[in-house]
């Protein structure tokens, strides 16, 4: 018995299992982690490592327990998407911990959060003074959501009467020196236009940009290869 | 195409590595010519019952090649203990032949058989 090929083999299996069904689980896995999620990332993890390296066990029953554990947070996960109640039961309900600027102390009890961990998630989000905050709620996954007093909050385009215009989402043209065919046509321009335009630039080869990206309204963005900060 | 794609490829992944993980489990209880080891065990143990010392020797030499290929067939499937416990009921079973010891080597060759039983579990 060749232990390293061995080890090679149950992790690749490892590996590769983890990857295919956490990826059947969805993002909701690594996006919004709720404690529960994350003691499931942890015993899942854990799992996966045993069958790897631990060669006193076989790989089968590690990789049954595996599969085993994400078909049942998948049966979770359906049943939270389809009963209302049965999310609010497993996943849990957010908890105002600040209402009308007040701090709701029973509130905070129930759900175990102390007034130190409430400051620290409102610093953590540039706000200091508990006077600015209106509401504040923890949420399933342990952050806290603040909504400011009326005064505190920054003014918008809307209050001064301004109109706003769209950026929109810019697109790559040029990445690492690499023109990208398929984001030329999405945003309606050729490969002559973009020439034209670097050459305006002084730049002579698309080899020379590093990055190069068109918004909505046609404005483009360069960054060369070379650079003139030191 | 590339969704049909997207679901094969997992599928087809993972029905692999159960066949790598259970490959060893369809071997040790096919009855095929190519597992051998059960029949050369049953094999030694006439001869030793036999007071057949020399025919005995070399059936375990046979036993022993069986083993060893064997080993990669049934790694992956395996405890390692399980693989531990054969290795050296063979190395006392080579012992216990060479000193002609009839109880030592019954013991032996039915802890090995024990041990080659437990390998389906």
């Amino acid at each position: 018995m060749n232990e390293g090929i061995v080890v090679v083999v149950r992790s690749i299996i490892g590996f590769f299992t983890l990857l295919i069904f956490t990826r059947v689980l969805g993002k909701q896995q690594i996006a919004q982690l709720t404690f529960f999620d994350y003691v499931l990332g942890i015993t899942i993890g854990s799992i996966a490592a045993t069958l790897s390296v631990d060669l006193s066990s076989r790989a089968w029953p590690h990789w049954v327990g595996l599969l085993v554990w994400a078909i049942i947070v998948l049966i979770l996960q359906w049943v939270t998407l389809k009963y209302r109640p049965a999310a609010k039961y497993i996943i849990g309900e957010p908890t105002i911990v600040i209402m009308n600027g007040q701090i709701m102390e029973d509130a905070m009890r129930k759900i175990r959060y102390t007034l130190a961990d409430v400051l620290h998630q409102l610093r953590d989000k540039g706000i200091f003074d508990l006077k600015q905050v209106g509401f504040a709620v923890v949420e399933t996954d342990g952050k806290v959501s603040v909504l400011l007093k009326p005064e505190f909050l920054p003014a918008t385009p809307q209050d001064l009467n301004l109109t706003a215009q769209t950026s929109g989402l810019s697109t790559e043209l040029i990445y690492d020196g690499i023109i990208i065919n398929e984001n030329l046509k999405q945003a309606n321009v050729d490969r002559l236009w973009l020439e034209q335009e670097l050459e305006k630039k002084g730049i002579h080869q698309v080899s020379e940009v590093f990055l190069a990206t068109i918004d909505s309204s046609g404005n483009l963005f360069l960054d060369t290869y070379k650079d003139t900060a030191k | 195409m590339r969704k049909w794609i997207s679901y094969v490829v997992p599928i087809v992944t993972l029905v692999i590595f159960i066949l790598i993980m259970q490959g060893g489990y369809y071997y040790i209880t096919s009855m095929s010519d190519k597992n051998t080891i059960p029949q050369y065990i049953s094999i030694v143990e006439n001869d030793v019952k036999a007071d057949r010392w020399d025919n005995a020797k070399e059936d375990l030499n046979n036993l022993d090649l069986a083993w060893k290929k064997a080993i990669p067939k049934v790694q992956f499937h395996a405890e390692m203990d399980a693989i531990d416990g054969i290795k050296e009921n063979l190395a006392r079973l080579s012992g216990s032949i060479d000193a002609k010891d009839l109880g030592l080597s019954l013991a032996e060759l039915r802890e090995l058989a024990e041990h080659w039983e437990n390998l389906k579990n």
